[in-house]
């Protein structure tokens, strides 16, 4: 008994001391390489602090600066490192807006990542092809423009998401001639993304590209496009956002209602909304479409409450009652309530 | 006086106000700032606001107590426009700038000072 129970301890003792040992490597080898970042990073700074306000005689050629990359191990041989780099580019772009975001631009080709971005782009997996397109973009490597351009079709979504951002990215506001084109759906969140990045990098509204995309007819190139021309309140063409309410998809109506709430409608936008009121299958869209045209209207019509005072929905039923009775039309109201307790009673 | 944790943000604004003739002081964070720093007065104060266990404005404060300045410009990512309301109550604090944004505008801020 004793013998056995030796053994099991000596055994849980030797596991200690291996996983004491592991820990310590495990430490070392994370000192090392947050060093080594460090280290990166404060080369990188340098001479993007240069590049961006250094004055003529310091700034380094760009052997210089490869050099100095090499001397911290960047290397086409340490792709971590090499990634490192990259991350920090990334991050750095995004900080900054303005003629600065231009000066990047222009550093940023003379830095070598030494073709890792496109190298993912070539890989067979999804998900490196999706992350070089990526890179690729918020790098600005423009060169990849010609290779990244039919990924935008591509059988998976993220690739096929980024390769869009890209697009818009490089091409701005010529990329949208190219939505008519694009077969497959994108989410929301793409649809933000390609959005903001527009908002961002290309604040010039182009109005004649917008209407080239018109003859989209998916369902989410619409949403796109009406969201844009909200992002950038378009008014002259918010008449293409009231027409899509008479769109057969329930999420192209909701989200024309969702963009129409950010525009004050004229005289005939009104009409062409009451008008396809009913069209709006679904109550709590009709009840969004209510608070629009109380909104817009600048005097009530009376008859179209008075109409919905009998719709079979209680909220769109009270709604129309309270905007009647606020805009003194009482005895419509109490006509029509007393007239239920009638029918009750006989 | 530069405070930023971002060491990148940290060197381009250092670059940024050498190249306006200044004298700049460039630390990574509170601190890293010395005695001796206190009996010096500085022109402009450049910081952000996120550090670690302590709240954006005490932290504005404790800096106006313990640093001679009459201008404090905060550069910090938390670009929340409450945050940037509580910190503009403060005397002395003279911009926001949220990241990202355009170092042309600080640029032209710091020029007019």
């Amino acid at each position: 008994m004793g013998y056995v129970l030796r053994i099991v301890i000596e055994f849980l003792f030797i596991a200690l001391i291996f996983t004491w040992f592991f820990i310590a490597i495990v430490l070392y080898v994370k000192k090392k390489s947050k060093k080594s970042y460090q280290r990166i990073e404060k080369v990188f700074a340098e001479i993007v602090g240069l590049h961006l306000y250094g004055t003529g005689t310091k700034n380094k050629s760009v052997k210089g600066i490869k050099r100095t990359f090499l001397a911290v191990g960047v290397h086409q041989g340490n792709p971590v490192n090499v990634q490192t780099v990259i991350d920090l580019m990334i991050r750095t772009q995004r900080m900054i807006l303005g003629k600065n975001h231009e000066k990047l631009k222009l550093l940023y080709p003379q830095l070598p990542p030494y073709n890792t971005s496109i190298k993912k782009v070539r890989s067979r997996y999804w998900y490196n092809k999706a992350r070089g397109i990526r890179e690729i973009y918020e790098m600005s490597q423009s060169q990849y423009l010609q290779e990244i351009l039919p990924y935008r079709n591509h059988k998976n979504l993220y690739v096929r998401r980024e390769a869009q951002i890209a697009l818009v990215v490089f091409l701005g506001w010529k990329s949208l001639r190219f939505l008519p084109y694009v077969k497959k759906n994108f989410t929301l969140w793409q649809q933000i993304k390609i959005v903001e990045k527009l908002h961002d990098l290309y604040p010039k509204i182009e109005v004649h590209f917008l209407r080239k995309a018109y003859d989209v007819d998916t369902n989410h190139g619409k949403e796109l496009l009406m969201r844009i021309i909200r992002k950038f309140q378009i008014y002259e063409e918010v008449d293409y956002i009231v027409f899509q309410l008479a769109a057969e998809d329930s999420d192209v109506r909701l989200a024309a209602l969702d963009c129409l709430s950010s525009f004050s409608l004229n005289l005939s936008q009104l009409h062409t909304l009451k008008s396809l009121f009913w069209n709006l299958k679904n109550s709590e869209q009709q009840e969004l479409a209510v608070k629009l045209i109380n909104e817009a209207e600048p005097e009530t019509d009376v008859s179209f409450y008075i109409q919905l005072l009998k719709h079979p929905n209680d909220s769109i039923k009270l709604n129309s009652a309270e905007i009647l009775w606020n805009n003194g039309y009482k005895e419509e109201v109490e006509q029509f309530y007393y007239s239920q307790y009638q029918t009750v009673a006989d | 006086m530069i405070i930023q944790e971002d060491a990148i943000m940290l060197k381009i604004l250092e670059y940024l106000f050498l190249s306006l003739d200044f004298q700049v002081k460039a630390v990574e964070s509170f601190t890293e700032i010395e005695l001796e720093d206190q009996h010096v007065f500085y022109d402009v104060v450049i910081t952000d606001i996120l550090f670690e266990a302590i709240s954006p404005t005490e932290f504005i404060i404790n800096l106006q107590e313990s640093i001679n300045t009459d201008n404090i410009i905060v550069v910090s990512n938390m670009g929340q426009e409450k945050v940037r309301k509580n910190i503009f109550a403060l005397p002395g604090v003279k911009g926001f700038y949220g990241i990202p944004f355009d170092m042309d505008l600080l640029k032209q801020q710091i020029e007019e000072l």
